[in-house]
């Protein structure tokens, strides 16, 4: 079990975190929030990238940092934005990243040569990473994170870049390996966690907001999230989204009090939530 | 082990350290054929057939070499020549540097103490009649300027370039390269950064190997040294222009061989080396930018070279920090001192031998801490 005891992190004297408690048991927990809510900095924090300001994360009930390359062990993390060797093919960098692992050649090159054929790059594993696209080094990404079989899998912003056929594989993926490991997985793309996060994680002014399921969560707008096509009806409330139903503009919006007008209540989603919750926040 | 090999490969494969070797081997290049001496190619060429030490068999030789311009010039140079340490004393040495240096206390007592010490150097190469060694007769100072100072010097100057290039660009290489937070987060993670200076150092050594291999075996080739290697470097046609104490004889605290004096050279160039490389990693440690850290390395080495001087004149501390590896770099390649008494830059016996080695002791004490800094640093 991971748990992050009363974490509070600053940058100076700009709190980043502040005072969050949270456990990981087997499962796929969603850091869900828009950017700059400190989704990055507890992954951080997480992979031992920064340390706690006060507080602890604890592994098993150890500190992560007494543990140390113990703990980075069981870890793979996929960071926001992934590097790599533009001059290297994906063999020759999955091959690097098993040795910084601590994983022997033999079992490295095997493990590489599966990955590369489950994130659909074994044809071209020997081309140089330079003339690889966004997508394409992203899925080398998701790879190397899971060259030593983590239990402990930190994914920040994973299908950026990714055409929606490899989203939905990679959507896939996750919730398999999310059975026997901590699975973690930072977006602000609700359609990543929506479906398989056994948990959802939000953040609102640095400090934790929200930890449950995403239907518990969408239950907290039942009733409240109405459609019309009249506008200026919508924009009485707080406007969520703008889509095109028989070549005309659908409003959708929440109404916190009794509504009485002639909008269509519809099913909440997590979508609903995320843009209700951060509608201060997130550009409409 | 296996990551010292990984980080290896990455520095050979910077283009950037390959263009800068491609550019000190093109100027090495223009600079070893620049100084062809012909009459010192000409005593180079008969030594084999003369022999070294100028005895009674070495002059009858001589004599029989024929005529000729180079032939009569070697009769004129070897002709007559005594051993230029016998009745040498060094005492008047320390008298003008206290006196032009106006030094005192124990800065005076120090410098009285070092030249008293080279008297025995002086004595023993008496002895040994290493003054009374062909070396390239009277063409000696000006090839063992060339090698010694000029080449020599631009060897080690590229070297320790070289060294402080590759321990920069290969720290700061995961920060370019935004590779840093996936390295950082594995098993290895932030313990990577012990593998590089490793991997570093030795590529910065096998750099200056390269260098001084290249350059040295064309100088060789143009300048055969085969035959004169075992002339002592105190022959009595060496000498050092001392700024202060006039033209003196080139006394060494141990009698050294051109050949082992070479070899020498290079050892402690490739102290020097070393040390750059380790002060590129401290700065590297703490700024995490090749390019800043470049400069900020050029800096502080200019800013010791000169600033101890203004601050504490010609006292023991400003002696002292003549042992710092810029200042040691500095100080051959503007005055080729390296095994003698060092003139009037320093106080103590051996001052380049011992400054490596204290300057990588140091180093290498300032590298542990800032890698335990670096520990707890922010990615």
């Amino acid at each position: 079990m991971l748990s992050i005891n009363n974490v509070t992190h600053k940058y100076g004297n700009f709190t980043a975190l502040e005072n969050i408690s949270l456990e990981f048991n087997n499962g796929l927990y969603g850091l869900l929030s828009p950017n700059g809510a400190g989704k990055t900095t507890l992954i951080k924090l997480l992979v031992t990238l920064l340390f706690p300001t006060q507080g602890e994360i604890l592994y098993n009930g150890t500190d992560i940092v007494k543990l140390d390359s113990e703990y980075r062990n069981l870890l793979g993390y996929l960071p926001q934005d992934f590097g790599f060797y533009p001059n290297y093919t994906p063999v020759q960098f999955l091959a690097y990243v098993s040795a910084l692992k601590g994983m022997g050649k033999k079992e490295a090159t095997d493990k590489a040569l599966k990955l590369l054929d489950l994130v659909s790059l074994l044809d071209v594993k020997n081309k140089k990473l330079r003339k690889f696209s966004g997508g394409m080094i992203q899925r080398l990404g998701i790879a190397q994170a899971m060259l030593n079989d983590p239990k402990i899998l930190i994914l920040d912003e994973p299908t950026a870049g990714l055409d929606p056929k490899e989203q939905v594989r990679f959507r896939n993926l996750i919730a398999t390996l999310a059975k026997d490991r901590i699975v973690i997985l930072s977006t602000h793309n609700v359609f990543d966690i929506e479906t398989i996060a056994h948990q959802i994680i939000m953040f609102k002014d640095h400090k934790l907001l929200y930890r449950d399921t995403s239907a518990n969560l969408t239950t907290t707008l039942n009733g409240k999230i109405f459609e019309t096509f009249n506008e200026a009806e919508a924009n009485d409330h707080i406007c969520l989204t703008e889509r095109y139903d028989s070549e005309r503009s659908l409003w959708r919006f929440v109404c916190c009090d009794n509504y009485n007008g002639e909008a269509k209540p519809v099913v909440p989603t997590l979508e609903d939530l995320f843009l209700f919750t951060y509608h201060d926040k997130v550009e409409m | 082990m296996a990551i010292v090999g990984y980080e290896f490969k990455k520095n050979i494969s910077f283009p950037a350290i390959w263009f800068f070797i491609g550019l000190c081997l093109f100027f090495n290049f223009l600079l070893v054929n620049s100084g062809i001496n012909e009459y010192a190619n000409y005593v180079a060429s008969v030594a084999c057939e003369l022999g070294i030490n100028l005895d009674n068999e070495f002059n009858e030789r001589v004599r029989n070499l024929g005529e000729g311009l180079y032939p009569v010039q070697l009769r004129l140079d070897t002709t007559h020549v005594e051993n230029v340490f016998q009745g040498y004393t060094t005492g008047y040495i320390a008298e003008i540097y206290i006196r032009d240096l106006s030094l005192s206390g124990m800065a005076a007592d120090l410098m009285y103490r070092k030249y008293e010490r080279l008297q025995y150097a002086v004595d023993q190469l008496y002895l040994s009649g290493a003054g009374n060694t062909l070396y390239f007769a009277g063409a000696t100072h000006t090839m063992h300027s060339y090698l010694f100072g000029n080449i020599m010097g631009f060897l080690l100057i590229q070297g320790t370039i070289l060294a402080s290039l590759i321990m920069l660009l290969s720290l700061c290489h995961e920060n370019v390269v935004k590779t840093e937070m996936v390295i950082y987060a594995t098993k290895v993670g932030r313990k990577v950064n012990i593998a590089k200076p490793v991997a570093s150092l030795v590529s910065g050594i096998i750099a200056y190997m390269i260098l001084a291999g290249f350059t040295l075996a064309v100088f060789f080739y143009n300048n055969p040294f085969i035959c004169i290697r075992n002339s002592s470097v105190s022959s009595g046609f060496n000498y050092i222009i001392d700024g202060l104490a006039g033209i003196r004889p080139f006394v060494t605290w141990h009698g050294f061989s051109v050949a082992s004096y070479l070899l020498a050279y290079i050892f402690v160039s490739l102290g020097l080396v070393l040390c750059f490389g380790l002060m590129a990693y401290i700065i590297g440690l703490l700024v995490r930018n090749g390019y800043i850290g470049f400069m900020i390395l050029a800096l502080v080495n200019a800013a010791l070279y000169d600033l101890p001087w203004r601050i504490f004149g010609f006292t023991v501390p400003y002696f002292a920090s003549n042992f710092l590896p810029g200042n040691l770099v500095f100080r051959m390649v503007m005055w080729n001192f390296w095994f003698t008494d060092g003139g009037p830059f320093t106080l103590w016996a051996h001052f380049e031998t011992v400054g490596v080695l204290i300057s990588l002791v140091l180093l290498a004490i300032f590298s542990v801490i800032a890698w335990k800094r670096f520990t707890k640093l922010a990615i």
